[in-house]
């Protein structure tokens, strides 16, 4: 009666950590599109402040708000530091997709070099890269977490009737 | 070294940093001058001399202080760029020539930046009191001396000792070419004008804001002389600065002689080599 009790103990232990498995995969995935759309947001907010008031970078990061980019510790240390030896470990903040961190490590570095109209067009340029990205992770995200939802939780019940 | 000193140093890549200091650690005098030329050698400004460092500026080195000085956001000092000088927030004025970019006879911009002249204020010790004397007893005063000599500080230690405390004026500060307000430190009754053409802003001024006093930096033109000459007629003291190397060469320049010669003027200071 113990081992019948146990091993369904057992079961519902592995079959709820796959589940929680899956939805933590499901979740990284999410942050990973947040992370991508708050960087968005700080372009254009770089954008439109030096396009309509011409502020220096460092007001501009003064003034400006995101959550996630406060908790990842990104805008702390663009304030402390400045943006450009901040993109020297930007790989430290983000846990996004590769290819959009390169572009944005590219906008960092680069950002504040030029004048006005050079400034706009990089934000621009730089915005619509990663808005591409971005798309690509949204119906990326779509797909994996189907899977994500099935897969961890189909092979939990798979070793629950092999060893039940 | 002093404060501006260090300040200025620090917008220097360590290996250019390195070296002016250890260079111009064997003069008695302070740096007022720290010139960085595209592939060719530094040099500094030190008790009126010319110092060559052995050490080559290179192009990136020099878009680095750059955007130090413009705390990376060249963009954001675009307009004084084409003026040719970068002012920052401690009262250090940076020379900047490069390629500039014309459009319809205007520069538009200035590219490839390759000479940087770093002015390091250079304070004449009581000079500002003594204006201030002479203020008093005068009240319109001309200053006059060649390039580099401290006008421009002197009016910004001035600022602050005619507008402030017991007997405080009211005073304009006409700051065209943006040079006068940074720095200034503490100053009551003062209204600044930050850019403004120098006839349209003294015109202004007397017109809205009423002062006592108005002070500009560099008068030279037809339209300085007629807007400081309707000030005059309103009973507004002017305390302006001119460039010369001697009284004779001030009164070349017919505007500035228009303006002694109408009495404007109360004194005429003029600062020398020593400072006096």
């Amino acid at each position: 009666m113990n081992d019948i009790i146990l091993k369904f103990f057992g079961a519902a232990v592995l079959l709820a950590a796959s589940f929680f498995l899956g939805a933590s995969m499901i979740r990284d995935e999410r942050g990973k599109i947040d992370e991508a759309c708050s960087i968005l947001d700080l372009i254009k907010y770089i954008k439109d402040n030096i396009e309509h008031f011409v502020k220096p970078l460092p007001d501009i990061f003064a003034s400006y708000n995101n959550s996630v980019l406060e908790k990842n510790g990104f805008l702390t240390s663009v304030r402390e530091n400045g943006i450009h030896l901040t993109a020297e470990k930007i790989e430290d903040y983000f846990h996004t997709d590769s290819e959009l961190l390169s572009i944005f490590g590219d906008f960092c570095r680069s950002i504040g070099g030029g004048y006005k109209d050079d400034e706009v067009r990089l934000c621009s340029y730089t915005a619509n890269q990663i808005e591409k990205r971005i798309e690509k992770m949204r119906d990326d995200y779509s797909s994996r977490s189907k899977l994500y939802r099935t897969i961890p939780p189909l092979f939990a019940l798979s070793v629950v009737l092999i060893l039940v | 070294m002093t404060s501006e000193e260090k300040i200025a140093v620090g917008y220097l890549p360590p290996r250019l940093a390195e070296r002016v200091v250890r260079d111009s650690a064997v003069y008695n005098s302070g740096i007022s001058e720290i010139r960085l030329r595209v592939g060719r050698k530094m040099s500094l400004t030190i008790g009126g001399k010319n110092v060559i460092c052995d050490m080559i500026c290179e192009g990136g080195e020099i878009s680095q202080t750059v955007s130090k000085i413009c705390k990376g956001s060249l963009y954001s000092h675009s307009d004084s760029i084409r003026d040719g000088v970068i002012t920052t927030e401690y009262g250090i004025r940076v020379g900047v020539a490069g390629y500039a970019v014309m459009n319809h006879g205007r520069i538009e911009c200035v590219r490839d930046i390759s000479s940087l002249n770093i002015r390091i204020p250079h304070r004449v010790k009581g000079a500002a009191d003594k204006v201030f004397g002479l203020v008093n007893k005068y009240g319109s005063v001309l200053i006059y001396s060649l390039p580099g000599m401290g006008k421009t500080t002197i009016l910004r230690e001035l600022i602050p000792l005619l507008s402030s405390g017991e007997g405080a004026r009211r005073v304009s500060v006409i700051d065209s070419r943006l040079e006068l307000a940074a720095g200034i430190g503490e100053g009551e009754l003062v209204d600044i004008f930050s850019g403004y053409p120098r006839d349209i802003a003294i015109t202004q001024s007397i017109r809205t804001m009423s002062p006592e006093y108005i002070i500009c930096d560099e008068i030279s033109d037809q339209s300085d002389t007629a807007a400081i000459l309707s000030a005059h007629a309103a009973g507004v003291k002017v305390i302006a600065t001119a460039h010369a190397a001697d009284k004779d060469g001030l009164m070349k320049n017919k505007n500035i002689s228009s303006l002694v010669e109408s009495g404007v003027f109360g004194y005429i200071y003029g600062i020398g080599e020593d400072g006096e």
